[in-house]
């Protein structure tokens, strides 16, 4: 079902009018009521009533996420601070956190967007949503939350339980759709084929899945373990939450709600546009936030336009699902690769979520990609040949796709560096 | 149907507005609001023809009327109400009907002039009973019927409304918005308000603009702008402080 049939289904012209008309109006109010883009504007000679045409939209200067934590708390919202209705912060657990701040209006919105996704990824009313991510700080949670009370669904915020409970109250309460992360809900899926339970017994339709990067083979893997249609979504706490972009049914690309936000793909080293269907960072402009406005925030995160119209009947351009991030773009000997490419591959061949690190390594001018793989007791065997044959089967693979030569080395459980706890995928060693 | 892009109108070397970009939707009422020296008149009288913007352009129905005169933008069908009305008011309420009718009928289609009158009369009986009577002997608010009704005999299918509310009482004011409310009903008319009174405004509205010195700072549907603290504030005479007090 589409939600906003007006909006989602705009014609290609009237959107780019709308487009330019909210522009206009988010940079006056941007450079009225807030001080940072006041002085970028004044710093750089940039005239606010200059901006003609969205391209214009390339005179100004990026806004990284340094520029939002050194505004800690407050220092970017457009309002004042008795107009903030609510307040959700980034994660950050090292680092000073950013604020985030929403009006009355900017919920009415957020909700209604929340709705389109929703609806895109088959939700209705007669659907009883579990959502499981943590209600708190984080705005995946209650973002989802609103939005399925928009559409009149019946909302289970269950937030992050042991899959063992969130099992048994799918099962009791007739769950029909389930809110997450895909990893989580891989994770419930497995606990139940654990628990030797019949997934058609459940009343699970949809999954609709974000917040994290995952592959089309994930996608597949969930659905058929879950016996459900799984989509996926992608939003970012910066410029609004969950709700900035979504899957229809037809599963082809995520649709922007390009009335609201206004989409960049640029390079991340020269930071010029690029061209349908080339993969590069992802910017992002707000155009009705009120509080907490945004303009061109570089997300750091990387995925590509695709070109064509989808079949759903929505106009809303579409983004591939997220491939990475900035930071984990791999550029060796002029190849661009990212680490969910070669996760892919692990995958197919391992048949399991691998646990991997790629190595970059400089010797004498001349750079080297070394996978570390972490041994599981599926790969674990004595029997040397047949590690040695594994490594052989990956490394032929790794290297037909990318023509590059790679060095596979199996490694012990736990054995991979991490930082914060948490696994870092790629080790630049080259300088 | 009506796309205003990046608009200029300089009064000398002051401009008035600034990079004023809107559109209008066919069957739409849509209200721009702001306070006094906003450049709401001035928005309006550049897109009748009578202020020429000194850059950006005006496509209604898929043509550009940027440098088009007012009487052929009237012909286009688009149709003015002008702020304080503009009556001619020692002439008699049906005279200036048809004095509104003038670029649409010859004096000969009598008979096209006559129904074109009683849609008009049906509309606002109040007229019927006073078409004998000079315009200037009418109340506030049967003058500002009036001059819609004038506007209305053009056959306009888009119609520009300068302050309808100016100068009138509450209740009366109320009534008009009713009239503006049962235009678009009943003619299919598409509408471009400009107001102070934003309430009233908003309140038929399907969306808004807020102009502040010649700029566009907000859009939005009329519901989200009538729960907007800035338009509250400025707009509305919501006094927020003293709301909290209480």
């Amino acid at each position: 079902m589409i939600w906003d049939k007006e909006k989602e289904c705009i014609d290609r012209e009237d959107l780019k009018q709308l487009q330019l008309e909210r522009l206009q109006s988010t940079i006056q109010r941007v450079y009225r009521n807030v001080p940072f883009y006041r002085r970028m504007f004044d710093r750089q000679g940039i005239d606010p009533d200059s901006f003609s045409s969205i391209e214009d939209i390339k005179k100004i200067p990026f806004t990284t996420k340094n520029d939002l934590r050194e505004n800690y708390p407050y220092g970017l919202f457009a309002v004042p601070l008795r107009e903030i209705v609510r307040i959700h912060t980034s994660s950050g657990t090292t680092v000073m956190p950013i604020v985030f701040g929403y009006t009355k209006g900017d919920l009415k919105i957020w909700s209604e967007l929340v709705a389109r996704v929703l609806s895109a990824g088959g939700i209705t009313k007669d659907d009883v949503i579990k959502i499981a991510f943590n209600y708190g700080l984080f705005t995946g949670a209650f973002g989802f939350h609103y939005g399925a009370e928009k559409i009149g669904a019946s909302v289970i915020p269950i937030s992050i339980e042991n899959p063992k409970k969130q099992i048994k109250i799918m099962q009791d309460y007739k769950t029909t759709a389930l809110i997450s992360t895909p990893s989580y809900a891989l994770l419930i899926a497995n606990t139940i084929l654990e628990m030797d339970i019949n997934p058609n017994s459940l009343s699970l339709k949809f999954g609709l899945f974000g917040a994290e990067p995952w592959s089309e083979r994930m996608r597949k893997e969930i659905e058929e373990k879950l016996k459900i249609t799984a989509t996926d979504n992608y939003g970012l706490s910066e410029v609004m939450g969950p709700g900035v972009s979504g899957e229809s049914l037809e599963k082809n690309g995520l649709h922007i709600n390009e009335d609201h936000f206004l989409f960049e793909i640029l390079d991340p080293h020269t930071l010029e546009p690029l061209e349908e269907g080339q993969t590069g960072e992802l910017v992002i402009t707000t155009l009705t936030k009120e509080a907490f406005p945004v303009l061109r925030f570089r997300t750091g995160d990387l995925t590509r336009f695709l070109p064509g119209q989808c079949p759903c009947g929505r106009t809303l351009r579409r983004i591939d699902r997220i491939m990475g991030r900035t930071d984990d773009m791999i550029i060796i000997r002029g190849l661009k690769i990212f680490p969910s490419q070669i996760e892919a591959i692990l995958y197919e061949i391992e048949g399991k979520q691998p646990n991997y690190q790629i190595i970059l390594e400089r010797q004498s001018g001349i750079d080297s990609i070394t996978i570390l793989l972490e041994v599981t007791e599926d790969i674990f065997s004595d029997v040397m040949k047949e590690q040695s044959q594994l490594i052989n089967i990956i490394k032929d693979r790794l290297s037909s796709e990318f023509g590059l030569s790679f060095n596979v080395k199996l490694a012990e459980k736990r054995s991979l560096e991490k930082i914060d706890g948490k696994l870092k995928k790629v080790i630049d060693r080259r300088n | 149907m009506l796309i205003l892009k990046n608009i200029d109108v300089y009064y000398g070397k002051l401009y008035t507005l600034k990079k004023i970009s809107i559109h209008v939707k066919k069957g739409e009422i849509v209200a721009l609001i702001g306070s006094n020296g906003a450049g709401k008149t001035t928005l309006l009288s550049t897109i009748s023809g009578l202020i020429k913007p000194s850059s950006g352009s005006i496509i209604y129905e898929e043509r550009d009327i940027t440098k088009e005169s007012t009487e052929n933008i009237v012909k286009m069908g688009i149709s003015h109400v002008p702020e304080g009305r503009l009556i001619f008011k020692t002439l008699t309420v049906e005279e200036n009907l048809l004095i509104g009718g003038f670029s649409k009928y010859s004096l000969k289609k009598r008979k096209e002039i006559k129904e074109e009158l009683d849609k008009i009369y049906h509309l606002f009986p109040k007229l019927k009973e006073r078409k004998k009577q000079l315009a200037g002997t009418l109340s506030g608010g049967e003058q500002q019927m009036l001059a819609i009704g004038r506007a209305l005999m053009s056959k306009p299918k888009l119609i520009l409304l300068d302050e309808p509310s100016m100068g009138l009482a509450p209740n009366i004011v109320k009534e008009v918005f009713q009239h503006i409310v049962e235009l678009k009903k009943l003619y299919g008319l598409t509408v471009l308000l400009v107001e102070q009174n934003a309430r009233s405004a908003l309140k038929i509205a399907n969306r808004g603009y807020v102009i502040e010195t010649g700029r566009i700072i907000l859009e939005g549907t009329a519901e989200d702008l009538l729960s907007n603290k800035d338009v509250q504030r400025a707009y509305l005479g919501r006094d927020l402080d003293a709301e909290l007090r209480i």
